[in-house]
């Protein structure tokens, strides 16, 4: 689970199949504990989703806050980068 | 008692459509010589089929007792002429095939059953005229009863007549007619009379000739009453369709017939067009396996009755009688598409040089980039003594058309926008500025030639055959209810596009490569304002569309089109100027040793679309290998050079046209059972040719599509320096395929295969 802010997401497509297909920028800022004392935490990764959830995610707007839930996997066979998979949100406020 | 000694009437023996090499005997009463080549409906096992009539005896070497009679003989259905019968030995004989099943397989499909004298009646229509005797006959002096007979030849008097309509128009005219034929006073016939032509259409519309062009149409007119095979090598844009026209001219001048073959069936409308223009009161016959069943034997008829003067048409045609051929051209000899790739696998182009000398007419090859077999039939050295006699149209005809500047681009060197490079791309820009067309080429159909797996690198593959499956493009790819669909382009399987990876479930399939459906997006992207077509055989599915993707490029409605070799050849766009070609190196992988020549030909095919009507054009070439020594004789544009490379390198290494070529092909459904079967094809024609030499048995091996269909295929190669030697062994060697190798594995034995 993760809270962030879509910096920029691509136009929705679709894969060969026709299954709606979407990537995105996400931004995260909190602040978290480390070694007792409070830290600012600030990172951007790309992310993806498909299917229903991708087709949602087109309606929300660049800047808004959302809840994420998913599962992380490399890019592709190229590189062993990380990127997040969306399966569930949640827009706040 | 022995049966062949006593006469027991007529019989008859009859090729029939069954894959042995004899023919059968059934008792015939009334059957003479004059039968021979006539179509017959005999009982065969529990059921009836239709055969040819090849020879009548009066004795048999079966028991009479066991002899049955044929049904019928279709008298009314026109037999094969004994020269047509010639030609259907050579074929079944040279390419090893049942002579019933090549005689039927010429047949047009509505004779091949016993319904074809209904086919026939049905189509013909009898027109009646007056005989001289009828036309010096008084009417007045027939009896006063014979009312009918009277107002037939009046109204004959005043012109002729259909059979038809004069039955419409007058009561008891069918009863008349029949009176007035027995007293010799009308005739009906199946043609129309013909109304002579009262202008010269020929000579009158006939545009001059450059002087290349007027030697060549020379020799062939010289040569019409013999038998000599020309070689007409004209680069792209160089009039071989005058040439054409002005020896079919010639030929019919002489009262002959004119066959014409083309390879292509959407190629087979322009060039109608063109003769017909030429030619306007000449009755012309198109035939192709396009055409309908009746248009089909409409036309066959028609030429074997002499009445269409010009025959046209792919391969098939070039078994139609004629009882008065007088010229062969085949256009674009070169072509794959003249062999036939199944069943009776002959090379219409050598079949038509063999009819050629049993016609004693002339045989004319046309093409830019001939085949190798051709071109060294040509030369004038010692090794083919100039069989046939090269003509050469070294330039374009159009006053002031050159030859388009042809370039090399190393796409390696330069950013690829979906496989397009930044030369290519402003070139084209260059060229909507200027509203001038361009031909992007690309010998690929579909969107990408696989899907895969961005995850795993896994590739849908078609379950019955050894190949990937081709991604292509829904109608409207972004509607999900639309995505597209998958195609193995061997057997024909279409399915759905996986939703996940076979392998590891991931939902990232993405296309891998490009064909031409993606080149077609990918423009249209880059020039939103540009009208862009695409031609391949997808697209040319649907009926017209072909000709009018066709049409509205010549009438400059496309600025830029996309297609496969469908676009290469024959086609006239004045406004033409750029060429651009993709993935020509996808062809250099190919293990065939016809792989390179024929990248040449269709390179220089397609280039030589650019430019044919004075203004300059250009033609850009991607490749990842830009100084292959095949590239830089396009460039050039050299084919006698091109040519002389790869005949030296063919010497060196016994391949055609410097050996001659058998191919064993074996399918078997059972795992290993085509290899199985295959090494003992090879095994029984060693012991075959042990004794003779000069041929070599190569061993078994599995097919370049090691599957297709479902059937895993293995084949077995035969190569001899002498065509002779090689013939020696097909007729034995297929005899004991026959009866050595088991029932369950197709086989087939081709000749002088196009691919190895």
């Amino acid at each position: 689970m993760i809270d962030a802010e879509i910096i920029s997401s691509d136009t929705l497509r679709h894969t060969p199949a026709g299954i709606p297909a979407l990537a995105l920028t996400l931004k995260h800022e909190s602040q978290q504990e480390q070694a007792g004392k409070l830290s600012t935490v600030q990172f951007e990764m790309p992310a993806m989703a498909y299917g229903v959830v991708a087709m949602e995610l087109a309606e929300v707007h660049p800047g808004e806050r959302v809840t994420f839930k998913g599962f992380m996997n490399r890019k592709n066979r190229f590189s062993d980068a990380p990127i997040l998979h969306i399966t569930e949100f949640k827009t706040l406020n | 008692m022995t049966p062949a000694r006593v006469s027991i009437g007529p019989v008859v023996q009859i090729a029939l459509d069954v894959p042995l090499d004899q023919c059968f005997d059934f008792l015939a009463p009334g059957a003479t010589a004059q039968d021979i080549g006539q179509l017959a409906v005999v009982p065969f096992g529990k059921r009836k089929t239709t055969g040819v009539i090849l020879g009548v005896a009066n004795t048999s070497t079966l028991d009479p007792a066991q002899l049955k009679p044929v049904d019928r003989v279709m008298r009314d259905v026109p037999a094969f002429a004994p020269r047509d019968l010639a030609l259907m030995r050579f074929l079944a004989g040279y390419y090893q095939h049942p002579l019933g099943q090549v005689l039927m397989s010429c047949l047009p499909p509505a004779l091949r059953n016993e319904r074809a004298p209904v086919a026939v009646a049905a189509l013909v229509t009898r027109h009646v005229a007056l005989s001289p005797a009828g036309e010096a006959f008084d009417a007045a002096s027939l009896p006063t009863r014979a009312i009918a007979q009277r107002r037939v030849l009046q109204a004959l008097q005043v012109r002729p007549e259909t059979r038809a309509a004069l039955v419409v128009s007058i009561p008891g005219a069918a009863q008349a007619l029949k009176a007035l034929t027995q007293k010799g006073l009308v005739k009906m016939d199946v043609v129309a009379p013909t109304i002579p032509d009262p202008l010269d259409a020929a000579s009158t519309l006939s545009p001059a000739l450059i002087p290349a062009q007027s030697t060549a149409v020379n020799r062939i007119r010289e040569n019409l009453d013999r038998f000599r095979t020309f070689l007409l090598f004209g680069i792209t844009g160089s009039g071989k369709s005058e040439v054409y026209l002005q020896s079919v001219a010639a030929c019919l001048a002489r009262g002959r017939q004119a066959l014409i073959l083309v390879p292509e069936v959407h190629l087979t409308p322009q060039l109608a067009a063109r003769f017909r223009i030429r030619f306007p009161g000449v009755h012309m016959a198109v035939l192709h396996s396009h055409a309908a069943s009746r248009e089909r034997l409409k036309d066959w008829l028609a030429a074997q009755a002499g009445h269409a003067r010009i025959v046209l048409g792919t391969r098939l045609a070039v078994t139609t009688p004629m009882p008065e051929l007088g010229l062969i051209i085949v256009d674009e000899e070169h072509d794959t598409s003249f062999k036939q790739q199944e069943g009776l696998r002959y090379s219409a182009r050598d079949a038509a040089v063999y009819r050629g000398s049993l016609a004693a007419c002339p045989v004319v090859l046309g093409s830019a980039t001939p085949s190798l077999e051709s071109w060294r039939n040509a030369q004038p050295d010692g090794e083919s003594d100039g069989r046939y006699e090269l003509l050469t149209l070294p330039e374009r005809a159009v006053p002031g058309a050159k030859l388009p500047a042809v370039r090399v681009i190393n796409s390696a060197h330069e950013p690829q926008n979906e496989g397009l490079g930044g030369t290519l791309i402003a070139a084209l820009k260059q060229r909507l500025a200027r509203r001038e067309q361009s031909l992007v080429f690309i010998n690929r159909r579909g969107f990408a030639p696989a899907l895969v797996c961005a995850q795993c690198a896994w590739m849908p593959e078609c379950g019955h055959c050894s190949a990937r499956m081709v991604f292509h493009r829904g109608q409207s790819p972004n509607r999900p209810d639309h995505p597209g669909r998958l195609h193995c382009h061997h057997c024909g399987e279409t399915r759905p596009v996986p939703t996940h990876c076979g392998d590891c479930g991931s939902v990232e399939l993405a296309p891998l490569g490009r064909g031409t459906q993606r080149v077609e997006e990918t423009l249209a992207g880059l020039f939103p304002a540009a009208r862009v077509a695409r031609l391949d055989r997808d697209a040319a599915r649907a009926k017209g569309v072909a000709t009018r993707i066709f049409a509205e490029a010549a009438a400059g409605d496309v600025d830029i089109l996309v297609g496969t070799q469908m676009l290469s050849k024959g086609h006239d766009f004045p406004n033409l100027t750029l060429v651009g070609v993709l993935n020509a190196d996808d062809a250099m992988f190919s293990a065939d040793f016809r792989a390179p020549e024929r990248l040449f030909a269709q390179l220089v095919q397609v280039a030589g679309r650019a430019g044919r009507a004075g203004l300059p054009g250009e033609v850009l070439i991607q490749t990842r290998f830009p100084t292959h020594p095949l590239y830089a004789a396009v460039c050039a544009q050299d084919y006698p050079g091109f040519a002389k490379l790869q005949d030296d390198e063919r010497r060196l290494a016994g391949l055609p046209p410097h050996a001659a070529l058998a191919l064993l092909r074996v399918e078997g459904r059972k795992p290993g059972e085509a290899m199985k079967a295959a090494k003992a094809a090879a095994t029984l024609a060693r012991a075959l040719t042990e004794a003779r030499g000069k041929v070599h048995i190569h061993d078994a091996l599995p097919a370049a599509l090691a599957k297709k269909g479902g059937w895993e295929r293995a084949q077995v190669l035969v190569q001899s320096p002498s065509r002779t030697a090689l013939h020696r062994l097909l007729a034995p060697w297929r005899a004991v395929l026959a009866a050595e190798l088991p029932r369950q594995v197709r086989w087939a034995l081709d000749v002088d295969p196009m691919e190895v």
